[in-house]
Formats: structure tokens, C-alpha cells, sequence
């Protein structure tokens, strides 16, 4: 039982000593939302409603497309 | 869905600065800051002369990111790089590990002379509520979240700047670079507009004019 309780005394003890979390995938920033959950400003494509991820990524595909001049009328 | 990316075809690049205008005028960015801009080389060189559109590319292992002392960087699951200005602390780190010099410093902000960082956000705006105006004051619109691209790559006169998904836009550029040819045929108004697809087409006039 002493044992024990010296272990646990240790191991909050040298809690301290630990380093931080430098890896890339940590981040102190508030966390963000999915840009497929869509907005309420108004001021959404027309036609596009969010909400779903597929549609959402459907929308970036077709969009993306405008910028094709290969796919115009001329 | 892969990872949003800028393409920039230095060969159809006018330096127009159209993107440059766009995106200030879209996030209403202040006066000094240039989350944008149009990098030319060789100036004045007939033929030589090459422009490229330079903001953040939203690298996959930005340098920005591991510099920030205090860890406000975060990658969006599109790949996009964006930071959290309450976190903040405009020590100017990212900047000069930042090889295209996307950071951007404010000069009338919270810290004197060097205010928060500023830098394009692929139009995505920044972790507020999206679409919503805290979002808007601090990182500018979110087209993403509205279904739309970056405004500085739709704005393109001559579609040099791509943006969105990568396999897409790679595609699209690929496609370009393989129909376009090479030489003095990159020039000029086909390679701005594309050719038509019926070289012998004549305007009706023309057509009219000939039949009778």
C-alpha cells in the first residue's frame, strides 16, 4: 500500500516534468466548423443548400469546372 | 475530397492584379495588407516576362505551423491552413518562416506598429461560426462554407489562377498544357480564351455575304 501511494506521489511529482506537445497535429486554436454545414448570411451560391458533405463536395467539383474554358460553348 | 490548392499558369498570367483587388475587396482587408499580390520576373524583357499570383499555398507541411510559439495554426480537413487570431501574438515568426511571405502584419492593431497576422484563408474564413460577422470582421467571407471558390481564382480574367480541389484543378491545367502547344502558340487570344473548336466557322455575315 505504501509502495503504492510512493508510486503515485512520484509520478505527480515528475508530471511537471514533462514536455509539451510540439507535434503539428496539436493546435490551441477553438475548434472550427466543416465549411459543407453551410452558412445562414444569405449569401450562399445559387441553388446550393448545406448541410451534406457529398453535395457540398459535388457544389467544389462543379464550381471548379467554371474556371474550365475547355467545357464552354466555344 | 482531396486538397484544396492554387495553380498559377505563369503563361497566361497578365498581371492584372484582378486577384489582388478581388480578395481585398471581398474580406475588406485593411490598407498595408496584401493577403495577395503579383510577382513578376524578368520586367520589361519582351518574351521573357513572367508573372505569378503568390498568397499562402496552404502548404501540407507548412513551416508556419511548426514556428508558432503559440500553436494557433490548425489544417482543416480540405487542407487548408488557417490560424485563430484571438490566439495570436504577431511575433512575426511565420513570417519570415513563410517562403512566400504570405504573413501579413497590420500596422494599426493591438500591438503597436505589428498587429496580428493577416493571410488568405482560401476563402474559408476562420474558427468563428461560419458565415457569421465575428467571422467576417476577423478573417473576411467564407465562400467555402457558401458553396462558392476563392474569390481571387473565380475573379480570373484569363483563368490563370486555378483553385479548389487539387485532382480537379490539376486536371483542368493539364488539359490546358497539353492542348496549347508550345512556342508562339501560347500566345495571344487562344491561349487567353481558347480556340474555337471549328477553326473554319465564319461570322454569319461573312457566311452570308459569300453565299451571295
Amino acid at each position: 500500500m505504501m509502495r503504492a501511494l510512493i508510486g503515485v506521489g512520484i509520478v505527480l511529482a515528475l508530471t511537471a516534468c514533462n514536455e509539451r506537445d510540439q507535434s503539428l497535429t496539436t493546435s490551441a486554436a477553438k475548434a472550427d466548423g466543416h465549411p459543407w454545414q453551410g452558412v445562414q448570411n444569405g449569401f450562399a451560391a445559387p441553388g446550393y443548400q448545406g448541410g451534406d458533405k457529398t453535395r457540398w463536395e459535388m457544389q467544389m467539383k462543379q464550381r471548379a469546372q467554371t474556371q474550365n474554358e475547355y467545357v464552354k460553348s466555344n | 475530397m482531396a486538397r484544396m490548392k492554387f495553380i498559377c499558369d505563369s503563361e497566361r498570367c497578365i498581371e492584372c492584379n484582378g486577384c489582388v483587388t478581388a480578395c481585398k475587396n471581398e474580406h475588406e482587408v485593411p490598407w498595408g495588407v496584401n493577403r495577395r499580390r503579383v510577382v513578376t520576373i524578368n520586367d520589361g524583357v519582351i518574351g521573357q516576362e513572367k508573372s505569378v499570383s503568390v498568397a499562402c499555398m496552404h502548404c501540407s507541411d507548412a513551416p508556419c505551423m511548426a514556428v508558432c510559439p503559440v500553436d494557433c495554426f490548425y489544417r482543416t480537413d480540405e487542407g487548408v491552413v488557417l490560424h485563430d487570431k484571438d490566439i495570436c501574438i504577431g511575433c512575426g515568426y511565420c513570417s519570415y518562416a513563410c517562403p512566400f511571405g504570405a504573413p501579413q502584419f497590420p500596422s494599426n492593431g493591438t500591438f503597436g506598429l505589428r498587429g496580428k497576422m493577416d493571410k488568405c484563408t482560401f476563402c474559408a474564413g476562420g474558427p468563428e461560426a461560419d458565415g457569421s460577422q465575428a467571422e467576417f470582421d476577423k478573417y473576411g467571407r467564407n465562400r467555402l462554407a457558401e458553396g462558392k471558390l476563392p474569390i481571387c481564382a473565380e475573379m480570373c480574367s484569363t483563368k490563370a489562377l486555378l483553385g479548389g480541389d487539387g485532382d480537379v484543378i490539376s486536371d483542368i491545367f493539364r488539359n490546358r498544357v497539353m492542348r496549347r502547344g508550345k512556342g508562339s502558340e501560347v500566345w495571344g487570344w487562344g491561349t487567353a480564351y481558347g480556340r474555337a473548336p471549328h477553326p473554319e466557322t465564319k461570322p454569319a455575315a461573312t457566311a452570308a455575304a459569300e453565299k451571295s
